[in-house]
């Protein structure tokens, strides 16, 4: 424990108080008019004139206080000057055993005991923590604000796709040749090294430090803990499993389960976990790339507030396991079945028609594109409330993304079609001229060979950008060169009209 | 004050303090009501934040004191938060409040349920928020653990109170209410805030365990609704059963609907949004469905009686259960299509009557004739009868709509007059004929008044039209009606007859109307014919007025026009040579490749005569060309023999003859010898009476010429029918093989029965064809090797 | 009625002292803000119309609340707290991601550099009269007292007294080193 510093710093603390007590006196009349004596900033003019000269240069140093340096106190002592009511818990005998033992100290005090009405006993250093720390629904609160959610393992998130090429990259950044070098080199290295999604990490970990503080402190965190379970790391999600294994009582059941990338993964492991996760507070499951295993279909029939599903990557989600799973889901809003190329319309269907809330479906993948057409896109547009739609690689037609587009328009904010080579320019090109999509703020079409009319995408970004809200088009290099001559053209247009106008004013006003 | 607050960790002493609070919040019997109302009289501020203070104090210090813990994994999973002891304990004291509240003596059960119940929400407010600091906190660990069976104590205490109350006396509770609702059915007042309270403490007492959030509507549905909804259906069935006895079905009707409503304003006042679907089915079920056979036997007397008021509350009450319209239905297209029979029936009946009291002993079975105008009238006044009938008190239901447009196509196409019973099933119906006999009369500039015409219009025709079924038949009716008119210019306006035609086209296509069209192009074609003409005998040498006279030419293109050609002997008088020659000349130079052939039998003229009493203007003779030819003779000489007429016109006897009888009859030429016989006999003399004495400068002696192609048309002859159907059925035939060839060629390879369907689609727009008809085109084709059957016997293949 | 929001509620510490407070302001608490509805009705709840008794309760300018737990001082500070923040918008007590994502607002922070004696207190009061922002506020501060420490600076931070045995102690770091990056 520390040493109790001197009471030359109690009585700072003393100080302070003091400083509040005079006006605590004050406090019969209604509040609103002493609001200035409240003001944030107590160092400043609140104390009377007659401290103002022993606590000048306190003052400073008090400022120079945070509250991590400050030492740590008793159980609380009275501060009202009449009575010497004990606050509920402290038995009377107790308090006056350590008025006694203060005694002593209160000599040293530097304020002089005339000028403060309160005859309060100096700090003692030797005792228990506040009260407030064996409460445990506090403790919780409080432990619950060093979670740091940004250490859940997540794919990188890029800004932009990469690049295709180094003129691609030079388009794509509007012709800045340093950064479009540089994202071209990384691209390049990225695609040598195929490195993991770094996470973010905190310096520090901070829960688990408040495990080992004491026991209360352990329970509490330790069921704080639990509730959010996430690994990129094999052995750690092997030790918790052993770990659950033996003590199952104070686990709690978890709202977030993400397995990030672990390869060597058992299914024997999964199901193992599956006691721990199923229940029905879970509301984000995700293996990201986990490929041999699947979550038993015991964890869909108990957890039937599940709202996040991502399984990207995975071979053995088939449409099978999507119509067994899906009519245990029915809160579910997010699905992303990235590069899971077993999935096919009728797996799509039966969770359009199972899982009505669904507002972000992403179905992209580079093989199999022709098992997903706009079969699906129907389904999607028809039952359910998307606002996401992720059909890359898909074998979808313009017919799907004109359902997509009369029955969802308005809300739909971000359209990938990447590599659908099947749509033609009365998808997106004739969709956006008549405005059927007032509302999206990224659409991608790379490498989509029928599509050549850009005129009114490209419009379109104009018109949000001059409002304000950013757009992303995201093209291949043919693409990207499509929009940027449409765009020089429409300028040019423009300043024509301009041109036009002004010459016609200025000859207007000759007459 | 503080000083009174228990120690914290002592449950009893807590349990001691707060239980005198608990009851007062609760209220506990023998209170006298009015306190009971004010609760904040009994709980004053002080009492509530003890209460308050000694449960936060309780579960604060507990879960602190309990801060010895140990990770040993025998430990059960308790929850580190403190409350379920005092949560037991309220629960018993819950358990024992309830169940200890007893009735006063002069008060119902109802009475005292609602008295209770009202309290008792009222204390559990309060009591949920004096353990606010239990419910924060351990209640909502508990249930996020899993734990669904602890409640907050407002949900604590509805349960206990479903436990212990509820479930024990809702048998009692329920007869109760049904007993008010049947009393105030009945007529009487009853208190209504106490069967509402009550029955919405059912609502608040379905609670779902897993989201106590959301509304549960399952103690209301199971033990409210449904022996509400069996009370209901018994009490109307008898209540309607003894009604129908006592009074009469159209009485019944009212009854019910005003039953309806008040069921659906009053009663519903109690109940839950849910329930209202259901009650609106047992009503229909009990008051409608049960006696539907009952009401529509009283449909089709209200129909007599054209009471739209009754009708239309009729309607009101059937379209509530839907499966009972199309009955409904059915009997309107019925009755409709009776009416419809039965009133022309009753026309022809009128005429029969009339015709008989002129002709005196004519066979009665003998064709009648309606006139066209009135016939149509009387369609359509019984078309717009019930028009309005549907409007007004079916309104416009497609059911009804749909019946009585069945209804009309079949009166219209098939009725007494239409097709006389015991015709050949082939016969057409003479409606068709009728109509454009009634379009006839309408377009046509006619010396009578206008009463007859004024009545008639466009949209009569449109009506009529629509429901056709041979509108092949309408169509070249009218074509040799409007050719008529065409030729003589008797139609009123050109307006007209192209409002008419645009009507026809809208209505059916431009193919049906497309020889009509033609037809009028040609008149158009023709007068251009005739002014280049006049500019090019103007120009030419030897003109002058009396070389060429006026001259209307009419080039008609020969398919359209329903007149055709007749070789006929006929020399053209000198005076008309040039122009006939010249008209050649012109038009044969214009169009290359085109043959004229003159028509002279339609031809007609008007010639001067001057053969009147010295002084008096000339006469004006209106002539057809035959008579025409004769009259010219004349100029020579005043008698000829009827041979020396031949020998100058090439007419045969016949023509010569029927030219002739117009001039006897209006003593224009004097026959010797007189006589029908004679006038055939070669050596009769004709004499040209002169001077002429008439009484109008104007006469028109074309008219009676019997035989006259033109006239022939407008008789109606039985022949003549005869002859216009076989006509109808050879075009028929001829458009079913061209549409079998089209569906053919495009389809390659059919089965017979898909063909047959294919082709009465495609003529549906014209008329029905029937099946044999399409046969006997299929059987035809076949012999001229556009089709072949193919191995399989079922179906066709089209040969190239 | 209109006269119901003007009302002035007076509370008690458990020395007695009374403060007087604007109606408004004290419904910043939820246990005064239930009592006073429950008891005084909001605007629509009027009084009972068949009751004989005299209201004078209800027409007085004052109702007087007892809050037996909380010391003069720590509810002088409360209410400077309540009155700050009389017309602030708070995010939803349902909303979880949202209070917990923003930040500590910067008055708040001023507010709450007291010493940690007081800032409990506070805290506590704040638990026991059910005002969430004050105590999420709080609890925001104290969180980053604990960040970034090891265990025994947390024990010494707050006096915490360890409980473990050296067994004990060693038998979790085994068990849970699945968290140790948490």
């Amino acid at each position: 424990m520390l040493s109790p510093k001197p009471s030359r710093h109690g009585s700072f603390k003393r100080a302070r108080e003091n400083i509040e007590s005079p006006t605590c006196l004050r406090r019969a009349k209604k509040p609103s008019s002493d609001a200035p004596f409240r003001s944030p900033n107590r160092f400043g003019s609140d104390a009377s004139p007659r401290k103002r000269g022993i606590f000048a240069s306190w003052r400073q140093s008090l400022g120079q206080l945070t509250p991590l340096a400050t030492p740590t106190k008793k159980r609380p002592a009275l501060l009202s000057q009449s009575s010497f009511d004990a606050t509920i818990t402290a038995s009377p005998g107790d308090l006056e055993l350590k008025i006694s033992l203060e005694k002593d100290f209160s000599d040293l005090s530097l304020w002089s005991p005339g000028v403060s009405p309160v005859e309060t006993a100096p700090p003692d250093f030797s005792h228990a923590s506040h009260r407030i720390f064996e409460m445990p629904e506090i403790l919780d609160r409080i432990l619950r604000y060093l979670e740091n959610d940004s250490t859940i393992p997540q794919e990188k998130a890029r800004q932009r796709r990469r690049p295709q090429s180094l003129s691609h990259a030079l388009l794509m950044y509007n012709g800045d040749r340093v950064k479009a070098e540089r994202v071209w080199q990384d691209t390049l290295n990225q695609l040598k090294l195929n490195q993991k999604g770094k996470c973010l990490k905190d310096s520090q970990p901070n829960l688990y430090n408040c495990l080992l503080v004491n026991k209360l402190w352990f329970t509490v965190t330790f069921r704080i803990m639990t509730e959010k379970l996430f690994f990129d790391d094999h052995q750690k999600f092997q030790k918790l499993l052993s770990s659950f294994t033996q003590s199952q009582n104070n686990f709690s059941r978890p709202t977030i389960f993400v397995l990030h990338k672990l390869s060597k993964l058992s299914q024997a492991e999964v199901d193992a976990a599956s006691l721990l996760i199923s229940s029905d507070n879970l509301k984000w499951l995700e293996l990201y790339i986990c490929p041999k295993v699947l979550p038993p279909l015991s964890v869909f029939q108990k957890s039937s507030n599940l709202e996040k599903l991502v399984l990207p990557g995975n071979r053995l989600v088939t449409d099978e396991f999507l119509m067994r799973i899906t009519p245990h889901l029915p809160k579910l809003k997010l699905l992303d079945l990235r590069a899971c190329d077993k999935v096919s319309d009728s797996g799509v269907v039966s969770v359009s028609t199972n899982c009505p809330q669904l507002g972000i479906c992403n179905l992209g993948r580079h093989r199999n594109g022709h098992l997903i057409t706009s079969v699906s896109l129907v389904a999607l547009a028809r039952h359910t409330q998307v606002e996401t739609v992720g059909a890359a690689g898909c074998e979808v037609t313009d017919a799907g993304v004109w359902e997509l587009a009369m029955l969802r328009g308005p809300k739909i904010t971000r359209l990938s079609l990447n590599n659908c080579r099947l749509l033609t320019n009365n998808s997106m090109p004739a969709l956006m001229s008549l405005n059927y999509f007032p509302n999206i703020s990224v659409i991608e079409v790379r490498n989509i060979p029928q599509i050549s009319d850009l005129r009114p995408l490209v419009a379109y970004r104009k018109y949000k950008r001059a409002r304000g809200i950013p757009i992303l088009i995201e093209g291949c290099e043919r693409i990207e060169l499509l929009m940027k001559e449409e765009e020089w053209r429409l300028d040019t247009e423009y300043n024509s009209r301009v041109l036009s106008d002004l010459t016609q004013w200025v000859n207007a006003e000759t007459d | 004050m503080a000083n009174s607050l228990p120690r914290s960790d002592d449950l009893e002493a807590t349990w001691n303090f707060v239980e005198p609070g608990i009851g007062q919040i609760l209220g506990r019997d023998g209170t006298p009501s009015s306190v009971l109302k004010r609760v904040d009289k009994v709980l004053s501020p002080t009492m509530y934040v003890e209460v308050y203070t000694a449960i936060y104090n309780y579960c604060v210090n507990k879960s602190s004191s309990t801060g010895q813990f140990n990770t040993d994994s025998r430990q059960s999973q308790n929850s580190i938060l403190v409350g379920s002891e005092i949560y037991e304990k309220l629960k018993l004291y819950l358990k024992d409040y309830i169940s200890k509240l007893t009735r006063d003596p002069e008060e119902t059960f109802l009475q005292f349920y609602v008295r209770r119940w009202k309290r008792y929400t009222v204390g559990a407010i309060f009591l949920n928020h004096a353990f606010d600091y239990m419910n924060r906190y351990w209640v909502q660990k508990e249930r996020s653990d899993g734990k669904r069976h602890i409640f907050d104590i407002n949900t604590l205490c509805l349960m206990t109170w479903k436990e212990v109350m509820f479930n024990q006396n809702v048998d009692t509770l329920v007869k109760e209410i049904l007993e008010q609702i049947r009393l105030q059915r009945d007529g009487e007042m009853i208190r209504q805030t106490d069967t509402t309270v009550a029955i919405r403490s059912f609502v608040a007492l379905g609670i779902d365990p897993q989201d106590l959030k959301k509304l549960n509507l399952n103690v209301y549905i199971q033990y409210f609704e449904k022996p509400f909804l069996e009370e209901t259906k018994n009490y109307y069935t008898m209540l309607s059963g003894e009604y129908l006895k006592a009074h009469s079905v159209t009485d019944y009707i009212f009854e019910a609907q005003r039953k309806i409503a008040d069921e659906e304003t009053k009663i519903v006042l109690y109940l839950d949004e849910h329930t209202k679907k259901p009650l609106s089915e047992a009503l229909n079920l009990v008051l409608i469905s049960q006696h539907a056979e009952v009401l529509q036997s009283e449909f089709i007397a209200l129909l007599d009686s054209r009471d739209e008021r009754k009708i239309e509350t009729l309607y009101g009450l059937m379209q509530r259960d839907i499966l009972l319209l199309p009955k409904l239905a059915q009997a309107y297209e019925e009755y409709v299509k009776n009416t419809g029979e039965n009133e022309i029936s009753k026309l022809l009946m009128t005429h029969k009557v009339a015709n008989e009291a002129e002709e005196g002993g004519r066979k009665p079975n003998s064709n009648v004739i309606i006139p066209p105008n009135e016939y149509v009238k009387k369609l359509i006044e019984v078309y717009e009868t019930f028009i309005k009938i549907t409007r007004d008190c079916f309104q416009n239901d497609s059911l009804f709509t749909k019946a009585l447009d069945n209804a009309c196509r079949t009166f219209i196409n098939t009725n007494e007059f239409a097709i006389p019973p015991g015709s050949p099933k082939s016969v057409t119906s003479k409606t068709p004929e009728m109509l454009a006999k009634y379009s006839d009369q309408l377009l046509k500039k006619s010396s009578r008044a206008t009463d007859s015409t004024s009545e008639m219009s466009v949209d009569d025709i449109m009506t009529i039209f629509k429901f056709l079924t041979d509108k092949d038949a309408f169509e070249s009716h009218y074509r040799r009606l409007f050719a008529k008119r065409l030729i003589h210019g008797t139609s009123t306006s050109e307006e007209d007859e192209e409002n008419v035609i645009q009507r026809l086209q809208s209505e059916n296509s431009m193919e049906y109307t497309g020889k009509i069209t033609k037809m009028f192009q040609d008149i158009r074609l023709s007068k251009h014919l005739e002014k280049e003409f006049e500019n090019a005998i103007k120009i030419a040498p030897d003109y002058n007025r009396s070389k060429y006279p006026d001259f209307q030419p009419f080039v008609l293109a020969e398919t359209m026009w329903p007149f055709s050609y007749q070789e006929v002997d006929f020399k053209l008088p000198n005076e008309l040579v040039p122009t006939y020659r010249g008209l050649e000349k012109l038009y044969t130079n214009k169009h290359n490749g085109r043959v004229l052939k003159w028509l002279w039998p339609l031809c007609r003229g008007e010639i001067k005569a001057d053969i009147g009493k010295p002084g008096k203007p000339p006469f004006i003779f209106t002539v057809t060309l035959f008579q025409m030819a004769i009259l010219l003779i004349f100029n020579e000489r005043d008698v000829l023999t009827l041979e020396e007429i031949q020998d100058a016109t090439n007419l045969n006897t016949q023509n010569i003859a029927s030219s002739m009888i117009p001039f006897i009859k209006w003593k224009l030429v004097q026959q010797t010898p007189p006589g029908l016989d004679a006038l055939m006999r070669p050596d009769t003399q004709f004499k040209l009476a002169t001077p002429y004495r008439a009484l109008k400068t104007r006469i028109n002696f074309a008219a009676g010429v019997k035989g006259d192609v033109l006239g022939a048309v407008t008789k109606g002859d039985s022949s003549e029918s005869q002859k216009i159907e076989k006509e109808l059925n050879t075009e028929r035939q001829i458009f079913l093989e061209a549409c079998i060839v089209r569906i053919m060629k495009a389809r390659r390879k059919l089965t017979h029965a898909t063909l047959v369907n294919e082709c009465i689609a495609q003529s549906h727009q014209r008329f029905n064809a029937k099946v044999s008809l399409i046969k006997k085109a299929i059987d035809n084709l076949i012999s001229k090797e556009y089709l072949q059957r193919c191995d399989d016997g079922e179906s066709y293949e089209y040969l190239a | 009625m209109a006269k119901n929001k003007n009302q002035n509620v007076v509370l008690v510490s458990v020395e007695g002292e009374r403060f007087t407070v604007e109606r408004k302001i004290a419904e910043r608490s939820l246990l005064l803000k239930n009592y006073l509805n429950d008891m005084h009705g909001s605007e629509l709840q009027g009084v009972n119309s068949d009751s004989e008794e005299e209201d004078d309760d209800d027409e007085d300018e004052e109702i007087v609340m007892p809050v037996p737990n909380v010391r003069s001082s720590v509810l002088q500070k409360v209410i400077e707290w309540a009155e700050h923040h009389k017309d602030s918008n708070f995010p939803d007590e349902d909303d979880d991601d949202s209070r917990k994502s923003a930040p500590v607002d910067s008055w708040d922070r001023e507010f709450l550099k007291v010493d940690q004696e007081m800032l409990y207190e506070i805290m506590l009061a704040a638990n026991y009269l059910n005002i969430k922002p004050l105590l999420d506020a709080g609890c925001k501060v104290v969180a980053e007292m604990i960040r970034g420490r090891t265990p025994e600076e947390i024990r010494r931070t707050f006096n915490i007294v360890n409980d473990f045995t050296p067994e004990e102690e060693a038998a979790i770091r085994r068990e849970n080193e699945w968290a140790e990056d948490r």
